[in-house]
C-alpha cells in the first residue's frame, strides 16, 4: 500500500440488486484488511453502513442482476452519482443464476409461484402499488447503464475484490493473476 | 515425413513435417494456440475461429492453415488476443452459459480458454435464447444452452462411433444441435455413455448422468493452471494427443 | 453501388445487415453471432436509441468479422456498416440519442407483461427514459 495516504478518502457505495448478497459477504471476507480499507475509503450508501440514499461517490460496487424496476432505479441512481461503477459477481456481469428464469415466460413464473403453488390460500398475483414490477427478462447491469469494470466470480474472492480496490486506489491498471479469474 | 523445415511462432522456431498445419506443428512442439473446435484426433474444423493467428499480414485459423517454411506467426500480440476474446464473448452471449450452475465448470474448455484470454465479462448484449435440456436418456443429459456448435460430437458420432446420433440443423443464428432419433430426443437414439461423442464434448452440453461436482473447487482441471499448460478437456480420454508422433491425417 | 439523394442510406444498411444475417450459414462464430449483434445495433440506430458507444461497438464487431470469418461472406458482411460509418457518418450521427449510453433493450416495454398480469398502470408500473 502507498505511504502517501490521500487527504480525501475515496467515497465508496455498494448495492445489491437481484443477487444473493454473496458478493457483499465476499467483500467482508477481506477480514482484518477492512481496517486498512477504512483508512483509505469512506463508505456512503451500502448495507454495511445502512445509509439509504447514495450521494456523489468515487466508486460504486454493484452486485446482482436487473430483474425489476426498483433495480433499474437504484442502478440509475448509482450511475448518476458514482464516477466509477463496477459490476461485482456473475449476476451483475452476465445475469447469473437469476437469468435462468429467462427460459420461461414471466407469466408462467408468476402463475407457478402465486397461483399453482402447493398449499396456497387466496391465491393471487401480487399487485400492490408498493411492490416492484418484474421485467420480462433478467439482464446484466451493463445492458442498462455504462459499467466501467467487471469482477467475475460467484462470488469473486475477497482477494479479487481486494486486488481490484488496491489497484484502483493506487491508480494502477487493473489486472488479475490467473488464480483470481473465475466465473463460478 | 520428417524434414528440418521450420517456421516461427512469436519469433520462436517451430519444426514441422510435410502436410502439417500451423496447429499440428504447434501442438507437437508444445506451443499453445487457443482452440475450441479443434481436436487432433479429428480433421481440422475451422468453425470456432478462436485459433486465429496473423501471418504475412493476413488473419487465418491455425487449425487449417498449412505450415509454410519461414512463415512468421503472431500468436500472442494484444491485437490477436483481443480478437480471440471478442470471439469468446460472442460465444458466451449466444448461449446461456451460467457457470455457477454448471457441472462442467472448472473443467470446461470454453471457460478455460476465456480465462486464458483474461476475459472478465461477456461485454455484448445477451441473446438469452430459449433452449431445452434433454434428459430422456437414462445415462446422458444434454443441455443445449451450453452448446458452442463445435461439432465435435457430430464428428465423433459419425466417424468413430459410426452411429450418426448428432448433427447440426438450421442456418445462421438459428443453427442448433439436433438428435438423430425418431422422437428427436436422446432417449430413443442409440447413443451410449461410453461413446466417443460423449467424451469429446469440450463444454457442459453433453454430460454423463449420476455424477457431478466430483472434484472440489481447487482440484478441478483448470483451477490452478491454465489450459495452455493442462491441455484440452478431451485430451485425458486419449493418450495420443500430445505425443510427439501424433498423426492427424 | 449508386443511390440517389432520395434514398435513405441507413435504410440500405439495415437491409444489408438483415440480408447478411439471413444468408449466414452459421458455421463460424464471427459471422453467425457478430452478424446478429451488428444487425441489432443497426436497428438500435434506426430506432433512435443508439449512442456513439454503439457506433464504436459496430466498428469493433466489424473488425472481428473481417479478420476472423471463415469465408468471404462473413469477412465482407460488415462492410456496408463499416464503409458508411467511414464515408457517410452523418446517417448515424444525426440519429443518435442525446445520452451518453442507452440500454440494450426497451425498459418500459419490458414491464408490459407485469402491467398486464397485475392490471397496474400507475407511475410505479413504468420506467421513464432518462
Amino acid at each position: 500500500m502507498n505511504d502517501a495516504v490521500p487527504s480525501e478518502k475515496l467515497k465508496v457505495a455498494t448495492a445489491a440488486l437481484c443477487g444473493c448478497f454473496g458478493c457483499h459477504m465476499s467483500l467482508l471476507d477481506i477480514d482484518e484488511r477492512i481496517l486498512t480499507l477504512v483508512e483509505l475509503v469512506e463508505f456512503d450508501r451500502t448495507p454495511i453502513t445502512d445509509i439509504k440514499e447514495v450521494g456523489p461517490c468515487d466508486v460504486g460496487l454493484i452486485e446482482g442482476a436487473v430483474a425489476n424496476n426498483e433495480n433499474v432505479e437504484v442502478l440509475r441512481e448509482f450511475r448518476k452519482n458514482c464516477k466509477i461503477l463496477v459490476a461485482v459477481g456473475a449476476c451483475a456481469v452476465n445475469g447469473g443464476v437469476p437469468s435462468m428464469r429467462n427460459h420461461y415466460n414471466l407469466v408462467e413464473c408468476l402463475e407457478e409461484v402465486y397461483l399453482d403453488g402447493v398449499g396456497l390460500d387466496n391465491a393471487l398475483i401480487p399487485d400492490d402499488p408498493e411492490i416492484p414490477m418484474l421485467l420480462d427478462k433478467v439482464h446484466p447491469i451493463h445492458e442498462v447503464v455504462k459499467i466501467d469494470y467487471f469482477l467475475p466470480g460467484c462470488p469473486p474472492s475477497a482477494d479479487t475484490i481486494w486486488t481490484f480496490l488496491t489497484e484502483l486506489i493506487e491508480g494502477k491498471p487493473i489486472s488479475f493473476p490467473y488464480s483470481l479469474i473465475h466465473y463460478d | 515425413m520428417i524434414s528440418d523445415k521450420t517456421f516461427r511462432i512469436d519469433g520462436k522456431k517451430i519444426p514441422f513435417q510435410d502436410g502439417d498445419t500451423i496447429m499440428d506443428a504447434a501442438l507437437r512442439a508444445g506451443e499453445y494456440i487457443p482452440h475450441l473446435c479443434h481436436n487432433p484426433e479429428f480433421k481440422p474444423n475451422g468453425s470456432c475461429r478462436v485459433c486465429v493467428i496473423e501471418t504475412n499480414g493476413r488473419h487465418v485459423s491455425a487449425c487449417n492453415q498449412p505450415a509454410i517454411e519461414n512463415m512468421e506467426v503472431d500468436n500472442s500480440s494484444d491485437a490477436i488476443m483481443n480478437l480471440r476474446r471478442s470471439l469468446l464473448q460472442m460465444l458466451f452471449v449466444e448461449g446461456n452459459h451460467v457457470c455457477p450452475a454448471c457441472e462442467k465448470s472448472g473443467a470446461c474448455q470454453l471457460q478455460a480458454v476465456a480465462y486464458y484470454t483474461r476475459m472478465l465479462s461477456p461485454h455484448f448484449t445477451h441473446f438469452f435464447p430459449c433452449r431445452d435440456v434433454d434428459a430422456t436418456h437414462p445415462e446422458i443429459a444434454i443441455d443445449f444452452n451450453r452448446c458452442i456448435l463445435c461439432k465435435l460430437c457430430v464428428r465423433a458420432s459419425r466417424d468413430v462411433d459410426k452411429k450418426n446420433v448428432f448433427f447440426i440443423s438450421g442456418r445462421g443464428i438459428n443453427s442448433r444441435l439436433v438428435i438423430n432419433s425418431p422422437s428427436g430426443k436422446l432417449g430413443d437414439s442409440d447413443v451410449a455413455v461410453t461413446d466417443k461423442a460423449v467424451a469429446v464434448c469440450p463444454v457442459g452440453a453433453i454430460l454423463p448422468k449420476h455424477k457431478g461436482y466430483e472434484k472440489p473447487i481447487g482440484e478441478r482441471m483448470y483451477d490452478n493452471k491454465p489450459i495452455s499448460i493442462v491441455g484440452d478437456v478431451a485430451a485425458k480420454f486419449s493418450s495420443k494427443i500430445y505425443s510427439k508422433d501424433v498423426s492427424t491425417k | 453501388m449508386v443511390f440517389n439523394q432520395q434514398r435513405d442510406l441507413l435504410d440500405m444498411v439495415q437491409n444489408f445487415s438483415q440480408f447478411f444475417c439471413h444468408e449466414s450459414c452459421g458455421f463460424c462464430t464471427p459471422c453467425r453471432v457478430g452478424g446478429t449483434l451488428m444487425r441489432n445495433l443497426v436497428e438500435k440506430v434506426a430506432a433512435g436509441h443508439a449512442t456513439s458507444y454503439d457506433l464504436d461497438e459496430m466498428k469493433n464487431i466489424g473488425l472481428v468479422m473481417q479478420n476472423t470469418a471463415h469465408c468471404g461472406l462473413g469477412a465482407t458482411a460488415a462492410n456496408p456498416v463499416l464503409n458508411t460509418l467511414n464515408k457517410f457518418p452523418d446517417i448515424y450521427t444525426t440519429r443518435l440519442a442525446h445520452t451518453g449510453y442507452e440500454p440494450a433493450f426497451n425498459l418500459d416495454a419490458s414491464l408490459e407483461i407485469s402491467r398486464q398480469i397485475t392490471g397496474r398502470d400507475d407511475e410505479g408500473a413504468h420506467i421513464r427514459d432518462e
